[in-house]
């Protein structure tokens, strides 16, 4: 409140408060203000925070305060002269802190150096660990590359791993009893083909005495048979030579009877195609000329667009045409057409040639 | 409604601004020591459209009674309302704001010459608020929830009191309430409403005090309890007397009666002034 109540406005303010509080006094309104003056001074309300403060901390109530404080100030006293010791326990624990950190500090430094080394080692370590793989990758790939071309030459060779182990072993044992393997697979060829190979070098020992004259005999049969053979592949290829040709003779013969027949089919078309109208063909070559004409009325032009048979006349004539013959219209044209289909210029009086069959021709014929 | 001839007219241009605006009003009501942070509190009050349109037909009306119809004129307005303050503890104790706005405009008016003129004085229907003890006490323990809220728009709310009729305020003068009581006290802001506000204060502040001690109180016997005319009629009905009885009784005794008597002793004096006797 920024001014005081008279005694009159508390009496009043007593009695309006009773109203509500009817045990409310004059007496309580000013203990009232008092509390406010009280509360207005900082430290009033210190000392109240001290005592309850001291009685939640030390559980001193406040009517023990005093002793309290007493005792207090007395164990402050006693602190207060441990506190050079102390302060001597602390700069040297300062002290030793300060080396302490130091240490630490050189520690961290070793630390971290060593990590780098660590780290650099570690580092090369990955390098020849991808290096040795690397190497061992080659490796690998060169012995699968040998291992191929061990199974291709195996392969080439037309032979089997165990097929060369055995030869080995096989290479071995004849060594043993004093022989060399050239000399065994030459012996081999002298027997291949022969079924029963002993019986026949015991037969052929006892037949010719020896096995070198056996050997002779058998070349000389074969020379002979090898003679006889190739004489007679020679008369069978002279025979072969010969059917070839009559072969050619005969393929020509047949082309030429073919195309005979088809000129002779298209002739038999013609004949029947225009048989019909070949008097009408004599009777127009013996006009000295002949024009083909064409009517251009425009009024047949259009009753031709609805109906052929309606439309324009076209007629034939050994006369330059003057009219048409069928409407009287003067206007008209030749009939190209006609003209193109006969090679003629258009126009041109031209007269119709047939052709002949000459005695030139037939022996044309005759000679083919 | 007030009628146009009760504003005044002051020569020259008597406010320029706002403060000198509520200077002047103020001076006009008759107000003293009034804060203008009072006067900031009521601010919103005034209905802007209608107060306009009063305001436009007083100055009219003013200065063609005083100038002629012939006289045209140019004015600048300000409207200030302006608090009045009463304590009534009838029924339920509460205090009584009395609002009216005050038109302040200084006007250039034309007649054969030109001449600046003042126009100054109240217009419109004053409102008034009323704050109930118990509602101004919920509002310092912040327990508005304590009312029921009956009904409710942009600028009002009307809160249910026990005991009373329902209370009903602008919003913005319970906020601003609410907010400066985080702050000051109430007797503090009873002050800024100057001379009326310290009369009242001492009233304000001891409903709030019985209403903060009513719980904590014991019940007094009659023989401490203090005497209310409403306690009084009320223990004489108890008696057996009618109403109306009672209420002559305590109307004849009242001359002998005192406010800081007990209700024991002032039952005694009535009865005795009832029976046609007189204190020894």
């Amino acid at each position: 409140m920024s001014h005081e109540f008279t005694v009159e406005e508390i009496r009043d303010a007593a009695m309006t408060a009773r109203v509500y509080c009817p045990g409310f006094t004059e007496d309580m309104f000013e203990s009232l203000m008092d509390i406010e003056k009280h509360i207005a001074d900082s430290g009033y309300l210190k000392v109240i925070q001290g005592l309850l403060l001291l009685e939640e901390e030390k559980g001193i109530s406040c009517t023990e305060a005093l002793d309290a404080c007493k005792k207090l100030l007395e164990q402050k006293t006693r602190l207060e002269r441990e506190v050079p010791a102390l302060e001597k326990r602390v700069e040297s624990l300062i002290t030793q802190r300060k080396q302490t950190s130091i240490e630490l500090e050189q520690v961290k430094q070793d630390t971290t150096k060593a990590g780098q080394e660590l780290v650099q080692i570690r580092s090369q370590c990955t390098a020849v660990e991808k290096k040795m793989g690397t190497i061992n990758k080659k490796l690998e790939k060169e012995k699968h590359r040998i291992d191929n071309e061990v199974e291709e030459c195996y392969r080439q060779a037309n032979v089997t791993k165990e097929e060369v182990l055995t030869a080995g072993r096989v290479k071995a044992e004849v060594e043993s009893h004093g022989f060399t393997l050239e000399l065994m697979l030459g012996l081999s060829k002298e027997f291949a083909g022969h079924k029963n190979v002993r019986t026949e070098l015991a037969e052929a020992l006892k037949e010719h005495g020896s096995l070198n004259k056996h050997l002779d005999d058998l070349t000389a049969w074969g020379n002979k048979e090898k003679t006889r053979v190739m004489a007679e592949i020679n008369g069978l290829e002279s025979q072969k030579e010969t059917l070839i040709g009559e072969s050619v003779h005969f393929r020509n013969v047949l082309s030429q009877l073919q195309a005979d027949i088809k000129g002779e089919q298209e002739l038999r078309r013609f004949y029947y195609r225009y048989v019909a109208v070949s008097g009408l063909m004599e009777h127009l070559a013996s006009w000295n000329q002949v024009f083909f004409v064409c009517c251009t009325n425009p009024a047949f032009m259009i009753t031709g667009a609805f109906d052929a048979n309606s439309g324009n006349a076209r007629f034939w004539t050994d006369k330059p045409p003057s009219m048409c013959p069928q409407c009287g219209y003067r206007h008209l044209v030749y009939d190209e057409r006609v003209y193109h289909a006969l090679h003629w210029p258009v126009g041109l009086p031209g007269k119709l040639n047939l052709g002949e069959y000459n005695a030139q021709e037939q022996k044309k014929e005759g000679n083919n | 409604m007030r009628k146009g001839g009760q504003m005044k007219i002051l020569s020259g241009q008597q406010a320029d601004n706002q403060n000198e605006a509520v200077r002047l009003a103020l001076q006009i009501a008759g107000v003293e020591g009034m804060d203008t942070y009072i006067i900031d509190m009521f601010e919103a009050l005034p209905d802007n459209d209608k107060i306009n349109a009063e305001a436009d037909k007083i100055i009219g009306s003013t200065i063609r009674n005083r100038y002629g119809n012939k006289a045209t004129w140019w004015t600048e307005r300000w409207f200030v309302p302006v608090p009045k303050l009463h304590y009534d503890g009838k029924d339920i104790p509460q205090i009584i704001i009395e609002v009216d706005i005050y038109l302040v405009a200084a006007a250039v008016v034309r007649t054969q010459d030109s001449r600046l003129i003042t126009l100054a004085g109240a217009i419109g229907k004053p409102e008034t608020l009323t704050v109930p003890m118990v509602f101004l006490h919920a509002l310092l323990e912040e327990d508005m929830g304590r009312f029921a809220m009956v009904a409710r728009d942009a600028r009002y709310t009307t809160w249910e009191i026990p005991g009373s009729r329902p209370v009903r305020l602008p919003n913005d003068f319970v906020d601003e309430l609410s907010r400066r009581l985080k702050w000051q006290s109430v007797v503090s802001w009873l002050e800024e409403f100057g001379s009326q506000g310290r009369y009242v204060a001492p009233l304000v502040a001891g409903s709030l005090l019985g209403l903060a001690f009513r719980d904590s109180s014991q019940p007094l016997p009659a023989n401490k309890e203090m005497m209310t005319t409403d306690s009084l009629v009320s223990a004489l009905e108890s008696m057996a007397y009618q109403p109306a009885e009672a209420k002559e009784m305590v109307r004849s005794a009242a001359p002998r009666l005192r406010a800081d008597m007990t209700l024991e002793e002032a039952i005694r004096i009535t009865l005795q002034m009832g029976k046609g006797g007189d204190l020894q």
